[in-house]
């Protein structure tokens, strides 16, 4: 990467950061700071996490995953029980909010630069937790198993069939066999399950190299959403399509673009070769994304001065990177324990320097002996 | 700050309400033949405007504009 | 404007919250309000109270501590930390006896830097009025202000 287009990128992300800034500020003046949803932006998409369970749950609970049972046990949902259609109106609209709100999450991240080096871990789980999400919500629809459905399953299997050599088999992963079968709907079930199970593991690999992860947003927000989904739910309730017919599937369907990108390009006339460029180039390009731009502190990490640990542990409480270690230290003080720093997960931001009272950690891009010259500095020439 | 603390109490008994509803329904469910029960959307949108307003009233009351701590009025301990 | 004393005020500034670019002379006086001396850091959760202590005992009539609005810091916890030490309730806390009148924090974003100036401004104006109750002897304080 030339310096030149690293400094338009670096340039880029900056605008997009006094914008971000910019809509902080807006909301701060309506939500005040603390209950702006941009300070919550990655707990949010939890809220929609449990409603899923929650009401997928219930939803689970009725499913029969055959090729003859499915669309009946839709019907009966849909129909029969109180509050089920509700339910499936709430599983659905909480789909999308998710990626509505998750999107949000990653952009505000990219946008505020907070994406790179020390938070690489977070950045590479996050991608997989949205393509892991994509997939999820796809086989959601497929689920349903009415006439747009049977559609969907066959657009998604010739979507599979273009890719040359390994195609068909990738096809008949999907749809468990050659053709569609009961097979086909147990494993729909089965990946509609074990995806979202995934999310857990991925979701605490997301959490791991952040010491007090923000997990919950506050209950006002968590009103305003759930408030939100329920008038979604009221406004544009979720009905079932015409049962489903191998032969003579529905003609379109209704593409919900956060969850069938692809699909939806197929259906507007897209090559598949284009669908399939735009569908994997996304989370590519979010991998390469932190690349673009060079290192701030290449090599520099904090430096624990080791004659001045006393081995208190407020820096390895306050670091919020988990790159602070305590150790056993066996020499002639009389101190038992040490602060070891872990270069890869540092991020030279300080905040170990503000927690000690001993003057015993230091970051090399601001030493406190320069801040107390510079106070010293600052009122000696005032003085004059 | 009272208000606000009535204000949460309110939001608390919104949520355990509809907890309740949601609860009574699934027990229930089987046992009924229901047509007149089978939507709910009306129901859902009201609910969601209340779970709104609530909300909006609880940021409205419950503001934390500080962008000045002045520690002479906030030596808390 | 009468003429008074020029103050020193130090203000301890992360970089990331409050921009001043062009705002500031050589020797980091702001432009716009001279009696503000400013210090950039990293973040705001790397000042120590000790930094605090430092610069009351050197003379400096007032301190400004300024970190990014609280719900959003870019190392996600140091202008609550700070805060909290301030107030006394995080360790390293700033000693009971430093006096909090001359003690302000700013929670603003890289966009505000004009509630800045005009907090600072304030700020400075109640300093230049300010007769601390004990002068030179804030140890007598100490005892009431530790026991509550």
């Amino acid at each position: 990467m030339s310096q030149a287009t690293t400094n338009v990128y670096a340039g880029i992300i900056a605008q997009f950061q006094r914008l971000t800034l910019f809509i902080e500020r807006i909301l701060n003046s309506t939500f005040s700071q603390k209950y702006n949803p941009f300070y919550y932006h990655g707990a949010l998409p939890n809220f929609f996490l449990w409603v899923l369970f929650i009401s997928g749950l219930l939803l689970f609970a009725y499913y029969n995953p055959t090729l003859e049972g499915a669309y009946p046990s839709l019907e009966y949902m849909t129909k029969q029980i109180p509050s089920g259609a509700l339910f499936r109106a709430l599983h659905r609209y909480a789909a999308d909010g998710m990626m509505i709100f998750v999107l949000l999450h990653f952009f505000r991240v990219w946008f505020t630069d907070r994406y790179r080096e020390y938070r690489i871990l977070p950045w590479i789980t996050g991608v997989i937790l949205i393509t892991v999400l994509y997939l999820a919500g796809l086989t959601g629809y497929m689920l349903i198993w009415d006439s747009e459905s049977v559609a969907l399953t066959y657009m998604t299997v010739n979507f599979l069939n273009s890719i040359p050599g390994i195609g068909s088999s990738l096809a008949s992963l999907l749809i468990g066999g050659d053709i569609v079968t009961d097979y086909t709907l147990t494993r729909y079930l089965f990946l509609h399950l074990g995806i979202p199970a995934s999310m857990l593991f991925l979701l605490w690999w997301h959490y791991l190299r952040i010491t007090r992860p923000v997990t919950n947003a506050p209950l006002v927000l968590n009103l305003m959403l759930f408030g939100g989904l329920l008038v979604a739910c009221g406004l544009w309730p979720v009905g079932i399509g015409e049962a489903p017919n191998l032969a003579t599937p529905s003609a379109s369907i209704e593409v919900d673009w956060l969850y069938m990108l692809p699909h939806g390009m197929l259906a507007n006339g897209a090559s598949p070769f284009l669908a399939w460029v735009v569908l994997l180039g996304i989370p590519v390009a979010m991998l390469l994304l932190p690349y673009l731009q060079k290192k701030q502190f290449r090599g520099q990490f904090a430096q624990v001065v080791n004659e001045n640990c006393t081995g208190c542990s407020l820096c390895y409480h306050d670091c919020p990177y988990e790159a602070i270690e305590m150790m056993d230290r066996d020499d002639d003080t009389r101190f038992k324990r040490i602060a070891v720093v872990d270069p890869g997960r540092c991020a030279n931001c300080g905040l170990c320097v503000g927690a000690c009272a001993f003057k015993a950690i230091e970051i090399p891009r601001m030493n406190t002996e320069r801040v107390f010259k510079e106070i010293q500095v600052a009122l000696g020439s005032a003085q004059s | 700050m009272p208000i606000n603390q009535l204000i949460r109490l309110s939001g608390a008994a919104l949520i355990s309400l509809f907890a309740l509803i949601a609860l009574y329904q699934m027990f229930t469910a089987e046992s009924r033949t229901a047509t007149e029960f089978t939507d709910y959307f009306q129901w859902a949108l009201y609910a969601g405007l209340i779970f709104l307003a609530v909300g909006a009233a609880l940021t409205l009351f419950d503001k934390d504009d500080d962008v000045l701590t002045d520690y002479k009025d906030e030596t808390r301990k | 404007m009468n003429q008074r004393r020029k103050l020193k005020v130090v203000a301890l500034v992360c970089e990331r919250s409050v921009d001043f670019k062009d705002k500031l002379d050589n020797a980091h006086y702001m432009s716009e309000c001279p009696d503000v001396n400013v210090i950039q850091l990293p973040c705001s959760g790397q000042i120590q109270p000790a930094m605090i202590e430092a610069a009351l005992k050197g003379g400096a009539d007032g301190i400004i501590t300024t970190g990014c609005r609280i719900g959003d810091c870019h190392y996600r916890e140091g202008n609550k930390f700070l805060r909290a030490r301030i107030l006394g309730e995080r360790q390293p806390k700033l000693r009971a006896s430093v006096d909090r009148k001359r003690l302000q924090a700013y929670w603003l974003s890289a966009l505000e830097y004009h509630r800045f100036k005009e907090m600072a401004g304030e700020f400075v104006e109640f300093l230049s009025g300010y007769q601390p109750e004990t002068p030179q002897k804030p140890e007598k304080k100490a005892p009431s202000k530790a026991a509550e």
